[in-house]
């Protein structure tokens, strides 16, 4: 009987950890996705002042870059491409985020935030449009300069929160 | 993909489903117009119809479906492949060339700078005009611009809209696939306002010839030069040439070897008598008439003005 207790209030201590190492994993993930989104945001820029680059070619090149968010800008250039007449830019944004890994790595405000971008893309003139790209880049550089200073603490605490959790749920039972 | 199909891509909302609802022959739709809070109108057979909501044409403008600024709006939004940065340059022309060489007109609020036109926005009103190429209209004029298998340096004069465009695209295409025992030609075309061979996304959507190289949206006297230099063209064509500048390109052309084939607005060879810098160069005028009933003439000249086509 011991040992089945014992057995079990291993799992719980280490099921909690887990738990913590995962949410430790998505801080890390969610600092990955936001570079590599100022990345392909730094493509857009270029493509669209050096070469007018219709948004179609741009997710087209971010595609084939092996960025993480290239299945999303994959996505994006083919509905783009299909020319579906219920779909605008806003729409396909949208959904592709929901398809997809790296978008589900942001956090709930960055998510909104990086929706808001895309259902505006597109629809303004050269310099509106390398503004709002700018003025993204920089909001995600702040956000990243925010969460690298952290991230260390953020992991160690989640791991911690997670076997603390384990240790008290198992206490509880006991 | 036909040329209904090629408009509907870029139609959207209701405008898109009653245009692709239509039971129309096609090869007849001439222009599709909308405006806002006015019936949706189409061109077909050379007469003006509404287009009603029961997706049928109609002269009863009850039954017209009404433009909404929305289907304007998104109509504009999937011309530019949602990506209106990209056409401002197009914008500034009033004008874009999609897929099929279909041609697209807009108009709305400019905005300027310096007394010049910077963008537009407020796009309120598209037309899309339908492509119409017409192969064999050159026929009747081919056997008089060579003289032995060299081509004569060709201008052809006419008023707007009486399809001189149409007329030096045919040519084109004949020259450089070769006609009747005459070999092809290496053609170069600078087509600044992308209406000889409406390339779209830098392919040619009208038939210019199996040995054609395109120069697209150039400004005709570069474009010319730049053929010259990298493109050895035999012939190079251009359209609407008018300034000094483009005729000092032509001169340059012509001195490296090359054949001119160019277009101008006017009603005869007597409009370019007074223009000095027009002169001395072409040795072949055709002559672009419409009469009264819409019916074209053409008409063919040497260099000294003798015509020397005997019918119309």
């Amino acid at each position: 009987m011991t040992e089945i207790k014992l057995f079990g209030m291993a799992l719980i201590i280490i099921s909690a950890a887990a738990i913590g190492c995962i949410f430790a994993d998505r801080a890390k993930r969610e600092i990955k996705a936001l570079s590599s989104l100022s990345r392909c945001l730094m493509v857009f820029e270029s493509e669209i002042r050096y070469c007018n680059t219709p948004l179609r070619e741009i997710c087209a090149r971010i595609y084939v870059s092996g960025e993480l968010w290239s299945d999303f800008f994959g996505y994006v250039s083919e509905m783009l491409s299909e020319n579906d007449p219920d779909a605008g830019t806003g729409i396909i944004w949208e959904t592709g985020a929901g398809l997809f890994d790296a978008p589900r790595f942001l956090s709930a405000e960055d998510r909104e935030e990086f929706l808001r971008f895309g259902n505006e893309l597109g629809k303004n003139d050269r310099e509106s449009e390398l503004g709002r790209i700018n003025m993204y880049i920089d909001h995600i550089k702040n956000r990243l300069s925010l969460l690298e200073k952290n991230i260390n603490e953020r992991v160690r605490l989640c791991r911690l929160l997670g076997v603390t959790a384990g240790v008290f749920i198992t206490i509880l039972m006991v | 993909m036909d040329k209904l199909d090629e408009i509907c891509r870029i139609l959207r909302d209701m405008p898109g489903v009653l245009i692709r609802g239509l039971d129309i022959d096609h090869t007849l739709l001439q222009e599709i117009r909308l405006r806002p809070f006015r019936p949706l109108m189409i061109k077909y057979g050379g007469r003006e119809y509404f287009v009603s909501e029961k997706k049928r044409l109609t002269e009863n403008i009850r039954e017209a479906y009404v433009v909404n600024e929305n289907d304007i709006k998104n109509t504009f939004l999937a011309l530019s492949g949602f990506s209106t940065y990209a056409f401002e340059e197009e914008m500034r022309r009033g004008y874009i060339t999609i897929a099929g060489g279909h041609r697209v007109g807009i108009a709305g609020k400019t905005v300027t700078a310096d007394s010049k036109i910077k963008s537009m926005k407020y796009v309120s009103f598209i037309n899309i005009r339908a492509a119409g190429e017409r192969r064999g209209c050159a026929d009747d004029v081919m056997p008089y611009l060579f003289s032995g298998d060299r081509m004569m340096h060709t201008l052809i004069i006419s008023p707007p809209g009486a399809g001189k465009t149409t007329l030096l695209r045919d040519i084109v295409r004949q020259v450089s696939d070769g006609c009747g025992v005459r070999r092809g030609k290496n053609v170069g075309v600078v087509d600044e306002r992308s209406e000889i061979a409406a390339c779209y996304h830098g392919i040619p959507q009208n038939d210019v010839g199996m040995r054609t190289d395109v120069i697209d949206g150039c400004p005709k006297a570069e474009g010319m030069m730049m053929l010259v230099r990298s493109m050895s063209p035999e012939v190079i064509a251009v359209d609407e040439i008018g300034t000094k500048e483009d005729m000092e390109a032509v001169f340059y052309a012509a001195s490296c070897g090359c054949a001119v084939i160019a277009t101008l607005h006017g009603d005869g060879i007597e409009d370019i008598k007074d223009s000095t810098h027009m002169t001395g160069i072409f040795g072949r005028y055709v002559i672009l008439k419409q009469d009264r009933y819409g019916k074209r003439k053409i008409s063919v000249h040497d260099g000294k003005g003798m015509r020397i086509n005997d019918r119309d």
